[in-house]
């Protein structure tokens, strides 16, 4: 389980958001919505540990294995689309059949081989949802997902959520998006 | 230890497909070991005997070149951010990285250093001082254009080798000492020993160091 309390976070002395206590079980998925600077890709940043400078409590459990994926890609630009992923440090041992199985499934086999420098911005965000895809971590922090993704691969994530929720795993994510789609929602604009 | 293999293999593919890393130095060392007799003197007298401090002075000049680029596009990528998040040995991960600078920045110009023999008049006898100098002292360099780098991240790009260079000027004076001992018959180990202590004594301080500032770039 993750877990915090009163957590908050200050940027020269104003406070991005504060007193933020909710607990994560597994099998559960909740999408982070709120106004630009509310904090959203904040909390994520601090629950994957590259923000440490925090107030309050946060606990996680000893065999949570996070999988982190930001507002960047983290790609490299001269590596191609397999490459990228095959040398993904949230990633174990993976095979070529593997990686070839979710290019397929996200409709960029015929791409797996081209530099990423070359592909659009959505194309690299499937790369991404590859990572995600073949990642064994139990709990995902993922920066606005949806982002430059077209209805299908859209629909193709949703999937993937449901997979990943029902395998046990932790989902938070944060989306512009307030439609009403099924995910439970943390309104960042409530604490500030 | 599967994670620092990834790394590193993922790191050579990089500089391997990334050939201004390597080019740029080399160009700038090659232009810079020509320009020498043309602007100075083509006295050879006056030529062997400034050698030895023109070819580390170049060779530390042509490495500025490069080292800006060990963590700034993974700043930029957003590839830190996944290295920190990983919760991997960031001194392990920095190791990894300037090694790979090193052997794509600084091996390249130190084998091209054999030239200077043909422009500036070298004497070959100065040759081994000058390549085991080289050898031991440019990864000083690199753990200090390494340092330079992590702090000046997102920053004007002369605040990097104006950290780095101060910091570089016992190595630059240690080897070029060592190369004029040799020329001039004096024992010159005491300078490498030196410069392998220095090595040693400042690669965990700097490892250390140099992952603080990157996390220091997120706090």
């Amino acid at each position: 389980m993750l877990k915090t309390a009163n957590l908050s976070y200050k940027f020269d002395d104003k406070y991005i958001f504060s007193n933020l206590s909710f607990a994560f079980e597994d099998h559960s998925i909740f999408k982070l919505v709120g106004n630009n600077g509310t904090g959203k890709s904040t909390l994520l940043k601090i629950l994957s540990g590259i923000y440490k400078n925090y107030e309050g409590d946060l606990s996680f459990s000893e065999d949570d294995f996070v999988f982190y994926s930001g507002h960047k890609t983290g790609l490299k630009s001269n590596l191609t689309a397999r490459e990228n992923i095959y040398f993904d440090i949230r990633l174990p041992k993976i095979s070529d059949l593997q990686i070839n199985s979710v290019l397929e499934q996200l409709d960029l086999i015929d791409y797996s081989d081209i530099q990423s420098v070359y592909l659009s911005e959505g194309q690299k965000r499937k790369i991404n949802i590859a990572s995600f895809m073949l990642s064994t971590a139990n709990l995902y922090l993922l920066d606005e997902p949806f982002n430059n993704l077209d209805r299908k691969t859209t629909i193709f994530l949703q999937e993937i959520f449901d997979k990943k929720i029902n395998e046990g795993a932790k989902i938070i994510f944060s989306s512009h998006d307030r439609s009403k789609d099924a995910f439970p929602i943390i309104d960042m604009n409530l604490f500030n | 230890m599967f994670y620092f293999i990834k790394i590193l293999k993922k790191e050579f593919l990089i500089y391997s497909r990334k050939s201004s890393s390597f080019i740029s130095p080399v160009v700038f060392f090659l232009i810079s070991i020509s320009l020498y007799p043309i602007g100075i003197s083509n006295d050879p007298g006056i030529l062997k005997n400034l050698a030895p401090g023109l070819i580390w002075i170049t060779v530390l000049l042509s490495t500025l070149i490069s080292f800006q680029n060990i963590f700034s596009e993974d700043y930029e990528d957003g590839s830190i951010e996944l290295l920190l998040a990983s919760g991997q040995n960031l001194s392990l991960i920095v190791l990894i990285k300037i090694f790979v600078n090193w052997i794509f920045s600084c091996l390249p110009i130190i084998i091209l250093s054999v030239l200077s023999v043909f422009l500036l008049y070298f004497p070959q006898e100065g040759l081994k001082p000058l390549i085991i100098s080289l050898l031991i002292g440019t990864p000083t360099i690199c753990l200090f254009g390494a340092l330079a780098g992590a702090l000046s991240l997102g920053k004007n790009s002369i605040t990097g080798p104006a950290l780095m260079l101060p910091l570089s000027l016992p190595v630059l004076i240690l080897g070029t000492q060592a190369i004029n001992y040799s020329l001039n018959g004096i024992n010159f180990s005491s300078n490498i020993l030196l410069l392998t202590a220095i090595l040693v004594f400042l690669l965990p301080i700097i490892l250390f160091a140099s992952v603080g500032a990157l996390k220091l770039h997120f706090n």
